[in-house]
């Protein structure tokens, strides 16, 4: 048994020598891991104090196990990793502290930059406000012009279409059919344009349409102010006519020198001197003459065939000069009659009978009709 | 917190000192405890409180057993593992700032990519109503 247990213990003795120092402890082991890695350097560069405390007990820690001592390798080790755990701690705590610095910084700028971007925004938005009050006058400018516009054609055209009208009711298409049709050419392809709201087009258009209504009524008003003043003078004739028909020894009658009132029998043969009987139905006749001021007057003297023609027209002459020293010396003007003598040239009715040449000796009191109411169609025929 | 840490592994290197100071300084270490456990309200740190609470049990036993010297090295572990939890719980401190400090930057650099492209977005639009007007 001796013998056994002997033998045990050179066993063991020969091992130890053979490996010098037990195993280290698997907590040393970690230790030595721990501090082996990539941080120590930072640890021992930011807590030096610690990083040395760690050491010491390290070193405690190998020195109480190469003494063999178990428990106190042990209680070394665990100071040292507790107190590299809590460099390391304190490590990461700035670490920590320095990424809560680069955040702040990171917010700081970001803050900055958000206010820099919603100034932005603002002058954005001001500019898109500003543009969109931009638009929303220039819509109502172009609305306006466009009404404007519109209004500018539309009178026109009521302009052109009453022109049109006019001149349709002074009988344009009779008086000027050609330049009628082409105003309501024109007239038609501005309204077209106005009805599909093309305004520069119509107004354009109606431009033309004016100038060619304007021709319209040019080329046709001069015809129908003569023609309606002829009507207005024959209107007049015919009062002056039916005026007329009461008086003794007179002819009335419209003609296209105008109203011709013969009064016969107004002097004896061969006299220039009105009969006293025949007074009366001259002042009648001087009546008339005033009261249809507006024409001119012409008295003619004329004769029958009997006799020199000269002689004729010499007693012609002073006769209708007789008739108009009387016609003035009942008031009318002076500068209204004239007076002519025309003798026999002038008959109107046949001188080879007594009644022919009664009716021959007269004196026509023309009522001129004006030069411009040049007679109208019906009324001159 | 870290005053009383601080004090207490001054005296950890008095070990050896006379049972009443030992139990003394077992009973701060144990009202120590007690703050850090509190303190640590994610529970991020159980072990290490364990740990501790196991070495006071521990160095408490010494004591009643009149085992100074392991009493004193009992303490000594105590002290290094009240400062190494303390250690922790400020660097989980510094973490969470951190993290939120990152979050909020995060939540402003959001704001700020969408200002951006609000921005982009209006001047493009301001670009093209301009180039139509």
């Amino acid at each position: 048994m001796k013998a056994t247990r002997l033998r045990g213990a050179i066993v063991a003795a020969f091992l130890f020598a053979g490996c010098g120092t037990a195993p280290k402890p698997a907590e040393l082991v970690s230790f030595e891991q721990l501090r082996s890695e990539g941080y120590a350097e930072t640890v021992r560069e930011r807590h030096p104090d610690l990083y040395k405390e760690a050491e010491k007990h390290y070193r405690d820690a190998i020195e109480a196990h190469e003494d063999g001592e178990s428990d106190l390798t042990l209680h070394h080790t665990r100071l040292a990793s507790i107190t590299w755990r809590t460099a390391v701690a304190l490590s990461q705590k700035k670490d920590a502290e320095d990424s809560l610095r680069a955040a702040d910084n990171r917010r700081k700028l970001a803050e900055d930059d958000l206010a820099r971007t919603r100034l932005m925004i603002e002058k954005a938005e001001a500019m898109a406000r500003m543009q969109a009050m931009q638009r929303q006058l220039a819509d109502a400018q172009a609305k306006a012009t466009q009404e404007k516009r519109a209004a500018e054609a539309k009178s026109k055209l009521d302009n052109i279409a009453k022109k049109l009208g006019d001149a349709e009711g002074m009988d344009a298409a009779r008086h000027a059919p050609g330049p009628l049709n082409k105003a309501q050419a024109s007239f038609k392809l501005a309204l077209e344009a106005f009805q599909k709201g093309d305004f520069a087009a119509a107004d354009q258009q109606a431009a033309v349409a004016l100038a060619d209504a304007d021709a319209v009524v040019a080329a046709t008003k001069p015809a129908f102010d003569a023609e309606e003043q002829a009507r207005q003078v024959d209107a007049r004739y015919r009062t002056l006519l039916q005026a007329s028909s009461g008086l003794p020894d007179t002819d009335g009658r419209i003609t296209q020198r105008g109203f011709v009132l013969s009064v016969r029998e107004l002097f004896d043969g061969g006299k220039t001197s009105i009969r006293p009987d025949k007074a009366f139905a001259l002042d009648q006749v001087a009546q008339l003459v005033s009261t249809y001021g507006e024409f001119k007057i012409l008295v003619e003297g004329h004769t029958d065939n009997r006799g020199r023609a000269d002689s004729n027209l010499v007693l012609s002459q002073a006769r209708a000069q007789a008739v108009l020293a009387y016609l003035t010396g009942k008031g009318v003007q002076a500068d209204r009659v004239n007076a002519v003598g025309k003798g026999d040239s002038e008959p109107i009715a046949d001188n080879s009978t007594r009644d022919g040449r009664a009716q021959n000796r007269r004196v026509d009191v023309i009522f001129v009709r004006p030069q411009a109411a040049a007679p109208a169609a019906s009324a001159a025929n | 917190m870290k005053a009383i840490v601080a004090s207490l592994l001054l005296l950890a290197g008095a070990a050896q000192a006379a049972q009443p100071a030992a139990q003394e300084k077992l009973r701060q270490y144990t009202v120590l405890a007690q703050k850090l456990e509190a303190a640590d309200e994610g529970k991020r740190f159980v072990e290490d409180v364990g740990t501790l609470r196991a070495w006071l049990s521990e160095a408490q036993a010494f004591l009643a057993q009149e085992e100074d010297e392991a009493a004193s090295r009992a303490l000594s572990r105590i002290a290094v593992q009240s400062r190494l939890i303390e250690a922790l719980l400020e660097r989980a401190k510094a973490e969470d700032a951190a993290r939120q400090a990152h979050e909020r930057a995060d939540v402003v650099e959001k704001d700020l990519a969408d200002a951006r492209a609000k921005a982009a977005d209006l001047e493009r639009r301001n670009a093209d109503h301009g180039g139509a007007r």
